[in-house]
């Protein structure tokens, strides 16, 4: 019964897709030109596109419909791509490098991938230097500012050069630029942002560490460090781009099954997603009624109808924090431990696979760890060797876990412990994300896709090694619920509030 | 070019027929790329020399980092991959080693280290990795990114991009096309890397197509230990498939097969365990030629002892499974990823690195080894007193 009604759904929608965009044969694409990553310019009626010319990025801007010979080419040299349109139209960034030397000859140099902006008829302006990548731009609605992905002035995080970019934002004139966000940890990335068309959502790509993939997360626009997950656990995502009404996004996508990567389109409040079709790089036109992507090789451009877009029932819960928390109830606690020294857990510490658990330990640095890994605590269980840890990596805090599909996943603090600073550590695991936090009390997070791995035979607490002495970890406490230490991130009804 | 091949050919048949106790030198250009301009002739011309001071006659130049490969290649060319280009790999942000481009930069490196190796009258080959990634994301193919399909994935069903996974033909194809490219270099010898794997084990296998295969065989879910034989087997399988792939276009070229193993004496087989490689299989089925055990675990109750031992049971079982194979032995400058090179020797056995790197030599001597390896040569991690001790024994 439910196919049967699938199908007379399917001909509806397929009915109103045909009505919607005339297409006489519903959303069949169209090939538009060569090109990648094409973005619609604010009145919908030019594109900017990105072609591999030669070995070399180029971007190009013509009329929908134009012909090969209209394509106006934004560079004549080097690596131009990513463009974005501002809100006006009459602009458009993009990041643009030109390495015309050798690594090592230019490694004392200034060159580097910059932002650019062009305006037609003038020669492009460049609003960022120093040796970085920015790239990815796009504007704020009202075209105050520019977010971007950056490699820039990582300061004193964790990995001084990493593999490692940040979401920045700036005035267009390249004045008041500031941190968005950053990850943090070696093999993160955060960038390719939109706000919402009211500038109040922000959604950016991110990876966690190396052994995942993009995926999109979303948050007020002013407060970056309480996101959630908008996509499915299991899901690899990027290039988010917002739907005209802001209810939806449309993305690149892929699912295990899915034949490559696909364009979804995707309810960043229910988490529920659909796939339109094969693709990647999707644009919505500004009136809703179209979108752009390519195959990696070619643009094409579709119609857009309901059946597009995930209906208001599908879909699951996102990993976005949307549950509600148990406040903290403390079940080990130790002031001062004598360290190394193992504990026996005597089936304390049951966690299940989620329930939240948090470890804080209040600790000292010292002026030179003993070991690359000084742990703090480490739960061990029947399960794993290794159920929990609280450590500092070459003086970096992180805290790990297992998770479901028994990976280490771990979320590492934004710096270094100072030499002498004494500092609380607070990791958190839900049953679908980790948190970590320092003295400010705003976690950081990660998704565990999969969900954790069942925590239920403790055998041991290992304190402490390869310290010995008092003087390290000043306290120490294990416990379920959300630490009243640690400000609580937002649910995604709450991000949209 | 003909002419280097050439001679190239002769320093070969040379070093062969003198029967010469080969040392060979593992080469990542990329690690020198902060003290040489390493994207030009003489920037490769100078790492091989550097790498001379060792002794080495033979020399294995590593063709990638992660998938990104070290030369230009036909096959990995879109989307671009310099950095930020493919908004999918997060770039590295080191002044100079995040931004060398060997697959585009004014010279061919490999072309250029092959040519030189020539010059000097040493063996020039090629180390491949088999991984995909080197720990970090931006070592991720564009290939790899293209075809999320053929991604690795975990038992819970997350897909992982740090391989693509070989049970797929066109994944084998894409490797095979690589694997030409590198063959047309006319190397002496290829060796296959088993020690880097980037993370991948058959843990990483439980594809959607992986799993039903196992359905179709076993008419049973697949099992939650990656370990179980009867997964590894089917993991195997594919793997093995691969290589005869590589064996058949080798053989071509008339070049060399070797591959790099860990062994762990009588210890579950790491290799098959932990990489799908049953190399005794493989030496049987006249897949690879030769062995290089890249290190072997002592007993640190009797290192000298245990170490020997290993080394005659590594030579005596690749003996068996082909009775000309060749074994090479390792002589490791460094600890890697916990397995321990002479350094930890020389710690442990309170010698100095150079005494221990002279009784490795000369116990792989004694063993009937073929020749040592040492893995991967920089700038000085060899010392020179160490270097005297190998170009001396």
């Amino acid at each position: 019964m439910h196919i049967a009604l699938a199908a007379i759904l399917c001909m509806a929608a397929s009915a109103s897709c045909k009505a919607s965009c005339g297409c006489d044969d519903g959303c069949r694409p169209r090939r538009l030109c060569e090109g990648t990553a094409g973005t619609y310019s604010p009145d919908g009626r030019r594109i900017a596109f990105t072609r591999a010319v030669q070995g070399k990025s180029r971007i190009g801007v013509m009329e929908i419909g134009g012909c090969e010979k209209s394509v106006e080419w934004i560079e004549k040299e080097g690596n131009a791509a990513h463009p974005a349109w501002s809100p006006d139209g009459q602009t458009l960034a993009y990041t643009y490098g030109n390495e015309t030397n050798t690594a090592w000859a230019a490694r004392n140099g200034q060159t580097g991938y910059h932002l650019r902006l062009w305006r037609k008829g003038e020669t492009p302006r460049e609003i960022t230097s120093g040796r970085y990548r920015d790239y990815a731009p796009s504007f704020s609605p009202d075209g105050s500012r520019i977010y971007f992905a950056t490699t820039r002035d990582l300061g004193d995080r964790p990995v001084g050069y990493a593999t490692l970019s940040a979401l920045w934002s700036m005035r267009p004139d390249g004045s008041d630029m500031r941190l968005e966000f950053c990850k943090g940890s070696l093999n993160s990335g955060s960038g390719q942002s939109a706000l919402s068309r009211d500038g109040r959502i922000l959604v950016w790509a991110q990876v966690d560490d190396f052994q995942s993939f993009w995926y999109i997360r979303c948050a007020r626009a002013d407060t970056p460090k309480l996101s959630g997950s908008a996509t499915p656990p299991r899901m690899a995502a990027y290039s988010p781009r917002w739907t005209k009404d802001g209810r939806f996004l449309v993305c690149t996508g892929f699912l295990a099954g899915d034949p490559g990567w696909c364009v979804y389109s995707l309810n960043p409040r229910s988490g529920a997603v659909k796939r339109i079709c094969e693709g990647r790089n999707p644009d919505i036109s500004p009136d809703g009624t179209r979108m752009i992507y390519d195959d990696g090789a070619h643009l094409y451009e579709r119609s857009l109808s309901a059946c597009d877009f995930p209906s208001a029932a599908a879909g699951d819960a996102t990993a976005g924090p949307s549950q509600a928390f148990p406040p903290e109830k403390v079940l080990f606690s130790v002031e001062k431990p004598k360290y190394p020294a193992n504990v026996p857990l005597d089936g304390r510490f049951a966690f299940g696979s989620d329930k939240t658990f948090f470890v804080r330990a209040r600790i000292r640095a010292r002026e030179k760890q003993p070991a690359r890994f000084a742990e703090i605590a480490m739960g061990r269980y029947s399960e794993h060797s290794v159920g929990f840890e609280l450590l500092l990596d070459s003086g970096v805090p992180e805290f790990g876990v297992r998770s479901g599909d028994g990976t280490y996943a771990k979320c590492t603090f934004d710096r270094r412990v100072k030499e002498g600073e004494e500092i609380t550590l607070t990791g958190i695991r839900t049953a679908d994300s980790l948190y970590f936090s320092g003295p400010d009390g705003i976690p950081a997070s990660r998704r565990l896709a999969g969900g954790t791995l069942a925590i239920d035979h403790p055998k041991h607490l290992t304190i402490g090694e390869p310290f010995a002495g008092t003087d390290d970890i000043l306290s120490l406490e294990i416990g379920t619920g959300w630490p009243k230490n640690v400000k609580h991130p937002f649910s995604i009804a709450e991000v949209f509030e | 070019m003909k002419m280097h091949f050439s001679l190239a050919a002769l320093v070969a048949a040379s070093c062969a027929a003198s029967g010469a106790f080969e040392k060979i030198a593992y080469i990542d250009s990329f690690d020198y790329s902060a003290a040489y301009e390493t994207e030009t002739v003489e920037g490769s011309r100078k790492i091989v020399d550097n790498v001379l001071k060792t002794g080495a006659n033979i020399i294995l130049w590593r063709n990638q980092s992660g998938s990104i490969p070290c030369y230009p290649s036909p096959e990995e060319v879109l989307p671009l991959k310099e950095p930020p280009l493919d908004i999918r790999r997060i770039p590295l942000n080191e002044p100079i080693r995040g931004w060398v481009r060997y697959d585009d930069c004014w010279t061919d490196p490999i072309r250029d280290a092959a040519d030189w190796a020539a010059e000097r009258k040493v063996v020039f080959g090629i180390h491949v990795t088999t991984e995909e990634n080197h720990w970090e994301s931006w070592t991720l193919g564009p290939w790899n990114l293209e075809h999320p399909q053929f991604w690795c994935c975990t038992r819970g069903g997350t897909p992982w991009p740090g391989r693509v996974s070989l049970f797929h033909p066109e994944v084998r194809d894409h490797k095979l096309r690589l694997m030409e490219e590198l063959l047309a270099y006319r190397p002496k010898m290829i060796c296959l890397d088993m020690l880097r794997s980037g993370g991948w084990t058959p843990a990483k296998e439980y594809t959607i197509a992986v799993t039903a295969e196992w359905r179709r065989r076993y008419a049973c879910e697949p099992p939650v230990d990656a370990a179980d034989p009867r997964w590894i087997e089917l993991v195997e399988e594919y793997t093995r498939a691969y290589y005869r792939g590589i064996r058949e276009r080798a053989r071509k070229t008339g070049t060399e097969m070797v591959m790099t193993v860990e062994h762990w004496g009588a210890a579950k087989d790491y290799n098959l365990v932990n990489r799908a490689v049953d190399w005794r299989r493989l030496l049987r089925e006249d897949i690879v030629d030769s062995i290089a055990i890249a290190c072997v675990k002592p007993d640190w109750n009797d290192p000298w002892g245990s170490t020997e031992r290993l080394y005659r049971l590594a030579v005596s079982e690749a003996k068996a499974a082909r009775a000309t194979a060749k074994v090479y032995l390792p002589i490791m400058g460094y600890n890697f990823t916990g397995r321990p090179g002479y350094p930890e020797y020389a710690k442990r056995c309170k010698m100095t690195q150079a005494e221990v790197v002279t009784r490795l030599m000369k116990m792989s001597r004694a063993v009937g080894a073929d020749g040592i390896t040492m893995e991967v040569v920089d700038l000085s991690n060899y010392s020179p007193e160490v270097c005297a001790a190998i170009r001396d024994n």
